[in-house]
């Protein structure tokens, strides 16, 4: 509806009512202390609404349709709408020309954008000018704008940055969905990412991100910066280089886990252990062995004799320097010399250990050396094996070995472990031992920091301590060293044995177990000697220490505490001692390790089929070894030697197992990038599938599968062929000739036919006709060549053998027929057998008149062209046979007379005649 | 199940030497038995010779799985690494990316590995190289294709992709149904 405002207030009117309004006690429209609702005295239509307020009641025409209606508009009864607007007058005026779009922090971009101002477009910068300013920054600080740009846009690249990072994200799962492997998506998407904003990133290099090397274990000790591994790695990549072929296919025989787990449970175990753990770990993990034989300790034990027999021993005695510094001296003495003394070793391992732990303590690690954990593998297997029977055995066995396989130069190996087992510090070390003079702190120092780094330590050179001489404490440190490290290096390169081992067992031919026991026992024998002979030295030399019982280490700390200071010469003396000492306790582990490493040997070469059929596969064929051994796995009761080997397998398979070569062959020529890869190597063991065996009649090696059914069928054939000539022995048709022309001479000679048959002949021709119905029908479904024939004219071949006596039919005139059934045919002559033979002739002729006029032809032949002279023909020979009959029967009559006289050329003509004549 | 053709034996070879080099002669030439490779369903299945004879006892069509599936066959005659195949080619991968402990839900949700997340590189890493994936725990994770050679990761972007994502063992729970 239309609204009209009535304004009662005109402008001429208003100071009028202004005025009136001020009389009623109305001050600016507000009437204080009124009663909402009630009306302005004196002023119609105005009332007092809410906060006083005076107002008019508004009068609004409103129009609906024709009608005109006017609303009444009560301000003072809506007074609760206006209710706001009061509050906020009165709290805090406003003016209108503030009340909106002026909102705090205009300049902000986002507000300018709701403002409608947006800035000029701009192309989005790269993600890298603000690093790449700052670089310049520091190069040249001259450049000053562009940081400031920088600056300022540094606000859109946090922007951008987020958006990029959600697409990155985003990507990923939905392009995985297809196929993201192939190159060219992943180029692709590569390209994608070049093109976004943030791609060419080219600031500072990130120092978090470690770049490790390409034998970098997964085990390895998580601290390890990729620099020094490099270098370490690069002595040893060759045992690590092995480990990382062998680690995953080895199956260690007590961890229950597959060869692929392996990684994962000895993860489990790290994070189960604590970080010395794993340093632990990692510090054997990069170190070779430490091959100390039981010779080489001898060799150095008598070599250290001459130095011990004097009352000074080498160390002391050799500079004059020692005198003056003890703690020097003794470190300088390896370096010189480079000699074999073990006192010179220990000091290096020593001082080399003492470098560690400096290193150690920058680095701020704890490396607890005498609590390291014991190797779990030899640890379970240790308790594994104490179980068995041969224990002690294996150990003596183990002594000689390790007597007659390990000759290594003991002092660069002891080096070797030192400098990896401190994580790559060799060059350090190196350089340390180099310049030992020099460069190096005093042992005192480096005692001092060992002291504060780990308690244990502290301990030990507490007890050995006792005297002042600090030379002591050097000497039994290493020793203690040694002995840490004689295990845990054995046990890191347990595994590395092991692949010695399994070297040489498929090198050489395996030795069945009683051999093994001889060796064992020759071996042990040579142990005992040499251990003798180690021991006698020791006894020579110390007697304390020369017992090889292993509660020498004990003793040796229990004697350890004893030790009162003495004088200089006896200390000297029981530094001799300890040192032998030592060095028993050495061999002790060393023996231990060879154990151990002897345990896991055994354990495995029970456990791991494969270890023990492995010699023999050598020698006779392995896969069918390993196949045989594989179906009883390791059950040592079924242990598959040579005997269980058939010669003749091989063969059989060789057909079947084509296939298989052909895939498996097909190996190296699939693997275009993979270079050294030869896949030569599976045709060995190749695996014999059941499900590819089939017949391929492609392939030539399966003909031989195929004579036999070709014998088969041949036979069937030439049976076939066989059959067949007999058949037309029997029976021969020989249809010459028309039909017509047959059939029509039949009636012309019906009456003179001579007979050309023999006798015999004529005797077969008899049996013959009762197989005739048989033979007609085969013929019929015979070969179309037959029907042929019969077509040409037919000759019948009965019991022709070989000369095969055709017989035209050619229908001649019949004697007057004898009376054959009055006599005997055995009485009856040849000639007069013709007779009779003529009148089967007729009989037939009646006969195939007594056919179905359709089957008839039939017989003879199929093709429909000649039912119509069948037909003809059929009705010819009915009159025929007819008037034959008649004449027969008159001329019987007159023959009769004649019978037992011979039947002549004029008798024949006779009836020819006579037939003639009656019938035509 | 049959074997791979040598066209296919030829794809799946090189897709696994990608990530392993010529330590792919390790997986079928081993010491403790003959494994070879079938295919069935499409799908690659690295299987030893003794199970391979104890599943011929199985009718094809009723044969769901044998063995360890290393991969399938896209219908565009690509092979593609199932993660089920980790445990076989974690320990003879060449190239390894290690990602941080925050990036590891990530890339377990699937996501590529960006440079902020990545820990620890093999040195030389090619671009579109593959990689095994690990924790910082050293735990296999799953296959990447390095999205930068490892001198490019050095200096790019914290955002930028640098290993892109293959499979990771996140599957094993988003792609249960599928994965056999």
């Amino acid at each position: 509806g239309e609204q009209h405002l009535q304004q009662p207030t005109a402008e001429d009117k208003t100071p009028k009512l202004l005025h009136s309004l001020s009389k009623v006690g109305v001050d600016n429209f507000t009437m204080k202390a009124a009663v909402p609702g009630t009306e302005v005295p004196g002023h119609k239509d105005w009332v007092v609404s809410k906060f006083g307020r005076v107002l008019p009641i508004l009068q609004l025409r409103c129009r609906k349709g024709n009608r005109v209606r006017t609303l009444k508009y009560d301000p003072s009864k809506y007074s609760h709408n206006i209710r706001k607007l009061d509050k906020t007058t009165a709290d805090q005026f406003t003016p209108v020309t503030q009340l909106t779009w002026a909102l705090p922090g205009g300049e902000d971009d986002i507000s300018k954008k709701r403002r409608g101002e947006f800035p000029p477009y701009e192309p989005p910068r790269p993600k890298n000018d603000t690093i790449q300013l700052l670089r310049c920054v520091t190069l040249s600080p001259l450049r000053l704008e562009p940081i400031v740009h920088t600056e300022a846009h540094q606000f859109t690249t946090a922007f951008e940055r987020p958006t990029n990072h959600r697409m990155a994200q985003k990507r990923g799962p939905h392009l995985t969905d297809s196929d993201v492997d192939s190159d060219e998506e992943i180029r692709r998407l590569v390209a994608a990412q070049q093109t976004s904003p943030g791609a060419q990133w080219q600031g500072l290099e990130d120092d978090n991100l470690e770049v490790v090397g390409f034998d970098y274990l997964v085990k390895q000790q998580k601290g390890n910066s990729g620099k020094r591994n490099s270098q370490t790695q690069g002595n040893s990549t060759e045992t690590q280089s092995k480990k990382m072929t062998v680690l995953p296919v080895l199956k260690l025989p007590f961890s229950e886990s597959d060869s692929d787990e392996d990684d994962e449970d000895d993860e489990d175990v790290q994070s189960a252990d604590s970080s010395s753990d794993s340093d632990y770990e990692a510090m054997f993990s990069n170190v070779t062995c430490l091959e100390i034989s039981l010779a080489d300790l001898q060799r150095l034990a008598k070599e250290s004799q001459p130095t011990s027999e004097t009352p000074a021993p080498s160390i002391l005695g050799a500079t004059p320097k020692l005198e003056t510094n003890l703690a020097s001296s003794s470190v300088e003495q390896p370096a010189p010399k480079k000699g074999t003394l073990p006192e010179e070793i220990l000091a290096a391992i020593m001082e080399e250990d003492s470098s560690e732990d400096e290193q150690k303590k920058k680095k701020k690690r704890k490396v607890v050396m005498s609590k390291l954990p014991a190797f779990q593998g030899t640890v379970a297997l240790n308790e594994g094996s104490e179980t068995d029977s041969c224990l002690k055995r294996q150990k003596k066995e183990d002594e000689g070995r390790g007597n007659a396989v390990r000759k290594q130069k003991l002092y660069s190996d002891t080096h070797q472990v030192n400098h990896r087992a401190t994580d790559g510090k060799t060059s350090r070390c190196l350089s340390r031992q180099k310049l030992t003079g020099t460069e190096k702190k005093t042992p005192e120092n480096s005692e001092q920091e060992e002291e504060e780094d780990d308690e244990e330590r502290k301990k030990e050179a507490v007890r050995n301590m006792a005297a002042p001489n600090v030379l002591n404490m050097v000497l039994a440190k290493p020793a203690v060293h040694s002995e840490k490290a004689g295990p845990g290096s054995a046990s890191s390169c347990d595994e590395e044995e092991e692949e010695e081992d399994k070297m040489k067992a498929n090198q050489t031919v395996f030795i069945a177990k009683a051999a093994a026991k001889t060796l064992s026992s020759s071996c042990t024998e040579q142990g005992k000697d040499k251990q003798d002979d180690s021991a006698e030295d020791v006894v020579k030399t110390a007697p304390p220490p020369a017992a090889h019982s292993e509660s020498s280490s004990s003793e040796e700390e229990e004697q350890a505490p004893r030790r009162v200071p003495l004088g200089a010469e006896e200390e000297e003396k029981r530094q001799r001692k300890a040192n032998l000492r030592r060095l028993a306790a050495v061999q002790q582990r060393q023996k231990e390790a060879e154990e151990h490493k002897r345990l896991i040997r055994g354990a495995l070469a029970k456990l791991v089929g494969a270890e023990l059929v492995g010699p023999v596969f050598v020698k006779f064929g392995p896969s069918t070894l390993m196949e045989l051994q594989s179906c009883f796995g390791v059950d040592s009761r079924f242990r598959m030697d040579t005997r269980f080997l058939d010669d003749d397998e091989d063969k059989e398979e060789e057909s079947g197992e084509g296939q298989l070569h052909r895939y498996t062959e097909s190996g190296p020529q699939t693997l275009p990038n993979v270079s050294a890869c030869d896949i030569q190597k599976e045709t060995k063991s190749v695996c014999r599938d059941i499900s590819a065996l089939h017949y391929d009649p492609t392939r030539e090696e399966h003909a031989a599968f195929e004579t036999k059914k070709e014998s088969k069928a041949a036979s069937k054939k030439r049976e076939e062929v066989q059959k067949l000539p007999e058949i037309s022995k029997e029976i021969y048709y020989d249809v010459s000739g028309d039909l017509k022309a047959v059939f029509g001479s039949t009636k012309n000679d019906v009456a003179g036919g001579e007979v050309k048959k023999s006798w015999d002949q004529e005797e077969k021709d008899e049996s013959g006709k009762d197989e005739e119905p048989t033979v007609l029908s085969s013929l019929l479904w015979a070969d179309p060549s037959a029907e042929k024939e019969a077509s040409t004219g037919f000759k019948f071949s009965f019991f022709g053998d070989g000369t095969e006596t055709k017989i035209d039919y050619k229908v001649e005139s019949i004697q007057a027929p004898k009376v054959s059934w009055q006599q005997d045919p055995r009485l009856l002559d040849s000639s007069s057998e013709d007779d009779e033979e003529e009148q089967e002739e007729d009989e037939e002729d009646g006969s195939a008149l007594l056919f179905p006029p359709s089957e008839g032809p039939k017989l003879f032949c199929r093709s429909s062209q000649l039912e119509e002279q069948w037909e003809e023909r059929r009705k010819e020979l009915k009159q025929v046979g007819i008037s034959f009959q008649r004449n027969i029967i008159k001329s019987g009559l007159t023959m009769f007379t004649l019978s037992g006289t011979k039947p002549d050329g004029s008798l024949h003509t006779a009836l020819k005649s006579v037939v003639r004549t009656t019938n035509f | 199940m049959r074997p791979l053709t040598d066209e296919e034996t030829k794809i799946m070879f090189e897709k696994v030497s990608k990530y392993i080099g010529e330590n792919i002669r390790i997986l079928v030439d081993r010491p403790d038995g003959t494994y070879c490779f079938r295919l069935h369903n499409d799908r690659v299945y690295y299987i030893s010779e003794k199970i391979l004879k104890l599943a011929t006892n199985i009718s094809r069509d009723k044969l769901v799985s044998v063995g360890t599936c290393f991969g399938k066959f896209t219908k565009t005659k690509k092979f593609r690494l199932h993660i089920t195949a980790l445990d076989f080619l974690a320990p003879y991968a060449k190239f390894k990316v290690w990602v941080k402990p925050g990036a590891e839900q990530s890339f377990l949700y699937g996501n590529h590995v960006l440079k902020s997340g990545l820990g620890r590189i093999t040195e030389n890493t090619m671009q579109y190289q593959g990689v095994v994936v690990y924790s910082m725990a050293d735990v296999p994770l799953g296959f990447g294709v390095a999205a930068k050679s490892t001198q490019e990761c050095r200096r790019v972007d914290p955002m930028s992709i640098v290993v892109f994502h293959q499979a990771d063992v996140g599957e094993f729970i988003r792609n249960e149904d599928t994965l056999t």
